[in-house]
């Protein structure tokens, strides 16, 4: 292979590498056909991303030496590997949700650093929705919530239901965002049902990147926020909402008796996919395990949950080992 | 027990904020007070804080637009929560750009101090940022704990240098001592002093002034030249020097001879008094 690239396309390589960085610890190099791939995945095989450089964005482009030999795929510390290739299409998630790139990191700018997880929705009246996402052993009355609420019209393209919503990781998120910033490119999300992963992509006439993102599969958010009854599962914010202040109901309560935590609505099996994915089976009445599902080999569990029965590779190595 | 308020000026917005932070970098955790006319943030000296307490006062008609409270009851029209001050100071700090900033009291998973930002848009209707921060509701019968200071029968009471060069000195003084020694006369002369095995420093401020208090019984007899001094936890001298953002209009400190110092800074609408204990 020989690749050689000048001007202001090396600072989009760099750009294009420090993110893969922000997802995986190594870059899987391919030279293919139509452009070099740059490729990782994350530890837990949750987070897979990739970018392709078309040969125009090269001035000298050239896959493999002789023309006709097997182009070499490497990993950053240049030795022989397999190819690594997630399964994925875009093409097959309902939702999509398209904005410059600008918008969506002041979207995300509320957020703490901090924050893992958020979940991204569609509230009733059509409005976008980015909540902090509480992991479980958090404890509900110490933690703050955020939520960042924008009118669909900011986005170039809005088609998902309301009550569409998915919980993903932010700085992983972050990694690409930052990217598409820079190259001043609108950001595609395709998601589907909580538990499908989520597919970010940008592209322009030189590049494309496709993130791919595990998606928590808890059903709905009723079971992140337990609600009380009279109030929305989804908590948005009218412009002029005053309207759900009433604390005495709870300082009744407090003076009365002791207040318990509500209870927290078990998370149902999903139905099996038959063709792609699996996942684990759910005890009902259980409380939610936090699981994302892996893309790879088999499905990942909160450290303390004894692990289910192996599940199906989605992705086999291409040489056949694993 | 109900409470909004609405802030739409910029100026006051920042103020708010300035005090937030300010208040936050005192506090891990205090009680915000609220009467129908003021704000108090509140810390009193339990031995968790070193004995350290804070009592912060603002005027509400100064910050906010809308400013409304129903308290606990008819005869006791107030409201007191505890609250996480920093959970306040990095919700205003998403307020930068903000139309409006509401706050109100709000019941979710549990009592909540919801602040919700306005913030421009390029489309027909703004974007929402909504942060829910917890907070406690302290019942009425433990009220008697958070009841304003009285000012302490002081030996001397004297007005402080500039607090930058005050706070840069004790910075480096806080490498070398874990006390310091902060001496006052009826003269305008303060004098910090650390001391140790290998070495003393002491840096001294003159011509500061005095300020004239009602009663001034006691001081009068007292002879000018004399110090009063207290031995205090640098860190938590640094503490205080180090949260304020804003130079005050007035700032004075009380020191009872070995006992207490209670520092007070005044600004336009905010009062802000701090209590160090003396070691002993």
């Amino acid at each position: 292979m020989k690749c050689l690239v000048t001007g202001g396309n090396v600072r989009v390589l760099g750009k294009a590498a420090h993110s893969l960085s922000r997802i995986g610890d190594e870059l899987y190099l391919e030279p293919l056909e139509n452009g070099l791939s740059l490729r990782t995945v994350n530890a837990s095989r949750s987070a897979f991303a990739c970018f392709l450089f078309a040969p125009l964005f090269f001035q000298h482009y050239q896959a493999a030496r002789p023309p006709q030999a097997q182009p070499p795929r490497c990993k950053v510390l240049m030795k022989e590997c397999e190819s690594l290739q997630a399964i994925f299409d875009p093409a097959q998630c309902p939702n999509l949700l398209r904005a410059p790139a600008r918008v969506l990191v002041e979207a995300v700018a509320p957020f703490s650093p901090a924050l893992s997880e958020v979940t991204l929705g569609v509230s009733p009246g059509r409005r976008v929705v980015f909540r902090s996402y509480l992991e479980e052993d958090t404890d509900a009355t110490k933690a703050m919530m955020t939520e960042m609420s924008l009118n669909e019209e900011e986005f170039q393209q809005l088609e998902a239901q309301e009550g569409a919503s998915i919980t993903f990781c932010l700085k992983e998120f972050r990694g690409l965002l930052s990217f598409a910033e820079s190259a001043n490119l609108p950001l595609n999300i395709h998601f589907d049902v909580p538990g499908r992963p989520a597919i970010f992509t940008i592209e322009d006439s030189l590049l494309d990147g496709h993130f791919v993102l595990a998606t928590l599969s808890e059903p709905d958010l009723c079971s992140q926020e337990p609600s009380r009854p009279g109030q929305g599962a989804h908590s948005t914010m009218h412009l002029d909402d005053f309207a759900n202040d009433d604390i005495d109901s709870y300082m009744i309560a407090m003076e009365t008796t002791v207040c318990e935590g509500a209870a927290v609505a078990p998370c149902t099996p999903s139905p099996l996919s038959e063709e792609e994915e699996a996942e684990p089976s759910v005890v009902p009445g259980t409380p939610p395990l936090k699981k994302f599902r892996s893309l790879f080999f088999g499905s990942v569990l909160a450290p303390t949950e004894p692990p289910c029965e192996p599940n199906p590779v989605l992705a086999e190595d291409s040489d056949g080992e694993g | 027990m109900r409470f909004r308020a609405k802030i739409v000026d910029l100026g006051c917005l920042n103020h708010f904020t300035r005090v937030s932070n300010t208040i936050s970098k005192l506090a891990k955790t205090c009680t915000l007070r609220l009467s129908p006319d003021k704000l108090y943030f509140i810390l009193s000296d339990k031995v968790a804080n070193g004995g350290v307490s804070m009592w912060c006062e603002l005027g509400q008609g100064n910050f906010f637009d809308e400013f409304q409270m129903e308290g606990v009851a008819a005869d006791h029209n107030e409201i007191y929560l505890e609250l996480t001050p920093e959970n306040l100071s990095r919700a205003l700090k998403t307020a930068q750009n903000a139309k409006t900033v509401k706050i109100k009291l709000t019941n979710k998973h549990c009592p909540c101090l919801t602040v919700a930002v306005e913030l421009p848009s390029l489309s027909s209707s703004s974007r929402i940022v909504t942060h829910d921060i917890p907070v406690g509701v302290i019942p009425r019968k433990l009220w008697t704990d958070f009841r304003e200071p009285t000012v302490p029968d002081f030996d001397v009471s004297i007005y402080l240098p500039v607090l930058k060069t005050m706070k840069s000195v004790v910075e480096r003084m806080k490498n070398i001592s874990n006390h310091v020694v902060i001496e006052a006369n009826l003269k305008g002369e303060m004098n910090l002093k650390i001391e140790t095995d290998l070495v003393c420093i002491t840096t001294h401020f003159k011509d500061l002034g005095n300020p004239l208090w009602a009663s001034e019984d006691a001081s009068q007899d007292r002879d000018s030249e004399n110090m009063a001094e207290a031995r205090i936890d640098i860190k938590k001298l640094l503490q205080f020097l180090a949260g304020q953002q804003v130079n005050p209009t007035k700032a004075l400190c009380n020191i009872v001879h070995n006992r207490i110092v209670h520092f007070i800074l005044l600004h336009e609408d905010v009062s802000l008094q701090y209590f160090i204990p003396a070691l002993s």
